[in-house]
């Protein structure tokens, strides 16, 4: 298994180079650069070309694409992911700023999407043709269709214009001293809102395997053998659904660190998404270059993940 | 079974892992990935061009036209007076709504965006700031002297200022921020406005090692020598947030090309000799500032502000739970915040200009008439009271103030399409000629008065088509190598001095070595804009640039629009705001703050 795991990881090294080839040529051949990009017109007419061009090549944006493409990698590869073309702060600390505040969100969204996805999608298989099987299925649909930029602002509107009894946004109450409970009530809209729209596919996937496996003949034996309904759905039925369950919680994976960008701006979340956004509206090419690197990485990690923990549950696979 | 819990363990450990990881920042000094940028928000003005009057330019504008609840304009602060805080120190917090992303720069050598240079206003001490009206007032110097040829300028330091650390500040801080200012290693957006100053270009280039135009006599005096008269320092030092002073006991021993890069300068700010310090940046989030004790001025009462970073949907709601207490808004959203309870919402007119470049190259555009029929064909007024709701005031002409200078009143282009239809067949224009109205992306209002002149220059003859472009595209096309019939834009602070528009109109000022974008080149204009930047008497200056509007409401080089009002929303906790003249100055006289 260890073998297997560090030949995959080894296997993910010129993965990692072709991504970051093919997302430094993408922005570098979007109009503009970090310096133009963020003046406007009557900024870069006043500032005269010689400001422009001396900002540039401070940037070493007068070198041509693949030798700043080799530079950048050779730094990268040291750890070093550069400063930022638009604020001059260390990549990595711009970096280390967000990525803790997303995984808070996103580790909310996740164990909500889990929590309310997978026991609603068994019990709608188990009581199929049922109310709840219908209003489960109606309710996963509205979950799915509805955008959640929509539901976000209709969140706000309700909880926190309306019934006052929720924050509108950001991660905690500025200007008080920290507390948990503070931080828990701006954790929830915006982890219900992601969470809710996560659970919806959940919910599908966890009917549609959990119908598979009960029909199938080792449920009717562990039946015939006198156990009671729930070890028979819960222990039997259950641990052979999860399989292809796990495929798909593992490629939710690199939204942990992704972010999801329009629930982030809407709830002035300080996380990945935003910073994503501003990072290439700016053209700051070492942050979008930075971004890309670790989704890529948590990528390949969490199919890997997925395929470890199929060995786990699925006693079957093996991985020589 | 134990296999499991071994690889949960496994899996919650990379998780940890990953998070503290990231959390380290990392080693310094790449090759590829250096340095600074510059980040824009808001319209501006440089530097005016070099009137030889004796006068500074006085008061700018009075808020006022259709503004629907302007306030009256304010009374400005006497000349030799450090403003004073109206009420005693009591404490409390403000939350103002500040950007939706976060700043460049803290570092007034770098910042280029309104919103940046409003914190610099908070937090740095300057020579001079801005009042409300766009009019010189003192700051860290408590006078200031003109030699009657405008050459010399003498600033007399207030006693015993000290920066937030203790430290006094003396005119070596002064000289010290201006030389790092001009030199060209640091790449400072103000080596060009003190360009000016005798031996600035030598220093920049490193070929003097002291400006030979800038000598401290005392601890309490500076005084500037000017290459040429300039009657417009005072405005080009004064404007923005005035060019804040940078402590040398701080700064000294980092290498001018290394300023921009430094803790100082992206996020910590922390010595400073304003009215506020930088306490702490949260970056996606906000930047707090506390009162300075050490400040010289009369304390402020608020003793914290907290500067938010969120979208301005985000915001507004935050206006409506008194999350936040100060808003910019949006002309779409004017009647739902009015409807707040406990919110008063300000409108004062901009010194700002909306209008349509005409690219005078096109062979098509060459002849005037073209550009009077597009005056002509588009209801300007009408577009105003439906889509801006009536918050701007038509304009004619670039000479919008200031106040001395008036408005003059020529050819108004009212609404007239089939006069617009007759120049254009007098000009012989070919209804088949394809025109490109070059607009950039991002703003709601701009797109739905652009469909509407895209229809109603449709109407008289004109084929216009509407492309929506990004900003660097808007750079490329407008500046660097111009290429465009039409653009649709705003910005601009042309009511703070009529010399400004020769930015614009010059035609040795051509883009994209200079701010001339449209390539309009009048001989005749160009002896004007001479005549007016030498002449010091102010009726024969108002004589000059009357003559300017006359002569650019004739030949329309671009077709004006408007100004468009500055709105704002402000909770009735938050005491003392007073609308400025210019949005980005919001801040001038947050001294005199106070909450309830």
């Amino acid at each position: 298994m260890l073998v297997y795991i560090l030949r995959r990881l080894l296997i993910a090294i010129p993965v990692l180079i072709g991504v970051t080839i093919v997302t430094y040529g993408f922005i570098s051949m979007a109009p503009g650069d970090p310096v133009t990009a963020l003046l406007d017109p009557e900024q870069m007419s006043t500032l005269g070309p010689d400001w422009v061009e001396q900002q540039k090549a401070a940037l070493g944006l007068d070198k041509p694409v693949p030798v700043r493409y080799v530079l950048w990698l050779g730094e990268a590869a040291r750890g070093n992911l550069g400063y930022s073309a638009v604020d001059r702060r260390p990549v990595a600390q711009k970096l280390g700023e967000r990525i803790g505040p997303t995984l808070r969100l996103m580790i909310a969204a996740l164990l909500i999407a889990l929590l309310v996805g997978i026991p609603i999608g068994i019990l709608s298989a188990v009581k199929q043709y049922s109310w709840l099987d219908y209003v489960s299925n109606l309710a996963g649909l509205a979950m799915i269709s509805i955008p959640g930029f929509f539901l976000g602002l209709a969140a706000i509107y309700l909880f926190a214009l309306k019934l006052q009894i929720l924050p509108t946004a950001g991660m905690a109450t500025i200007g008080e001293p920290p507390s948990l409970w503070d931080q828990f009530r701006h954790l929830l809209l915006p982890a219900f809102v992601l969470g809710l729209a996560e659970a919806a596919p959940l919910i599908r996937y966890a009917r549609s395997s959990m119908l598979e496996v009960i029909h199938q003949e080792y449920v009717r034996v562990a039946r015939a053998k006198g156990l009671s309904e729930w070890t028979v759905l819960l222990v039997h039925a259950l641990r052979n659904a999860l399989i292809p369950l796990i495929t798909i919680i593992a490629l939710q994976l690199p939204t942990l660190v992704g972010g999801a960008v329009i629930i982030e701006q809407i709830f002035a979340w300080p996380g990945m998404g935003t910073l994503a956004i501003s990072a290439i509206f700016g053209r700051d090419y070492p942050t979008i270059m930075a971004i890309n690197l670790i989704s890529a990485v948590m990528i390949i990690l969490s199919s890997l993940i997925a395929d470890v923990m199929y060995a786990v549950v699925d006693p079957r696979v093996h991985y020589n | 079974m134990t296999k499991r819990v071994v690889y949960l363990i496994l899996l919650a450990l990379f998780t940890f892992a990953a998070t503290q990881c990231a959390s380290q920042p990392a080693a310094p000094a790449p090759a590829a990935t250096q340095a600074p940028a510059a980040k824009q928000e808001a319209p501006k003005a440089t530097e005016a061009p070099k009137p030889a009057a004796t006068q500074p330019p006085a008061a700018t504008q009075a808020p006022a036209a259709k503004a629907t609840e302007a306030p009256k304009a304010t009374e400005a602060p006497k000349a030799t007076e450090a403003p004073k805080a109206a009420a005693p120190a009591a404490g409390g917090t403000l939350n103002i709504h500040w950007r939706t992303d976060n700043p460049v720069s803290f570092n007034p050598l770098f910042s280029t965006s309104g919103s940046e240079q409003q914190v610099e206003r908070l937090i740095f001490g300057a020579l001079l700031k801005m009042s409300d009206k766009l009019e010189p007032i003192p700051d860290l110097a408590e006078k200031w002297d003109i030699a009657p040829d405008a050459k010399t300028y003498t600033f007399t330091l207030r006693k015993n200022v000290k920066f937030s650390d203790g430290q006094p500040l003396t005119a070596d801080d002064v000289i010290f921020t201006f030389e790092r200012a001009i030199d060209k290693r640091v790449g400072s957006i103000w080596a060009g406005r003190l360009g000016g100053i005798e031996g600035a270009a030598e220093y920049a280039d490193q070929k003097a090692d002291k400006i030979s135009g800038l000598e401290a006599p005392d601890p309490n005096t500076v005084r500037v020598k000017l290459a040429k008269p300039d009657a417009a320092f005072l405005t080009t030092i004064g404007n923005f947030s005035g060019l804040g002073i940078l402590p040398k006991h701080v700064l000294k021993d980092v290498a001018p090309d290394q300023l921009k890069n430094h803790r100082f300068s992206t996020q910590a700010p922390n010595v400073s000799a304003g009215a506020y310090i930088l306490a702490n940046y949260q970056p996606g989030q906000y930047v707090e500032l506390r009162r300075n004790d050490n400040y010289f001025g009369a304390k402020p009462s608020v003793e914290r502000i907290f500067l938010k970073i969120m979208a301005s949907d985000t915001a507004l709601a935050q206006l409506q739970t008194g999350e936040v207490d100060f808003v910019k808004v949006p002309v779409s959203e004017l009647d739902r915040v009015k409807r707040i309870p406990n919110v008063t919402v300000h409108s004062v007119n901009s010194p700002s200009i909306s209008q349509i470049a005409v690219y005078n190259e096109r062979p098509f555009f060459k002849d005037k008439r073209v550009r009077q029929a597009i005056m002509f064909a588009i209801d300007r007024k009408g577009i105003v009271d439906s889509i801006l709701g009536g918050q701007a005031a038509l304009v004619n002409s670039p000479v919008i103030g200031p106040e001395w200078m008036g408005q003059p009143e020529f050819e108004k282009y009212d609404f007239n399409p089939a006069k617009a239809k007759e120049l254009l067949k007098a000009a012989n224009w070919d209804p088949n000629q394809k025109v490109e109205m070059m607009v950039a992306t991002g703003d709601k209002v701009q797109d739905a008065y652009g469909a509407v002149i895209q229809q109603q220059l449709n109407d008289v003859g004109m084929k216009v088509e509407i492309r929506q472009v990004d900003s660097a595209e808007v750079n490329r096309r407008y500046i660097q190598t111009p290429d465009y019939d039409l653009f649709l834009f705003g910005g601009g602070v042309y009511r703070a001095e009529p010399s400004i528009s020769a930015t614009y109109y010059l035609s040795s000022n051509f883009t994209p070595r200079g701010g001339n974008g449209t390539h309009y080149s009048n001989p005749q204009l160009d002896q004007l804009f001479a005549d007016g930047v030498a002449t010091a008497d102010r009726a024969k200056r108002k004589d000059i640039y009357t003559q300017i509007a006359k002569t650019v409401n004739d030949d329309v080089p671009t077709t004006f629009l408007w100004s468009p009002n500055s709105i704002y929303a402000v909770t009735n906790r938050f005491k003392g705001f007073k609308p400025p003249a210019y949005i980005d100055n919001f801040v001038w006289n947050a001294e005199e703050w106070g909450v309830q």
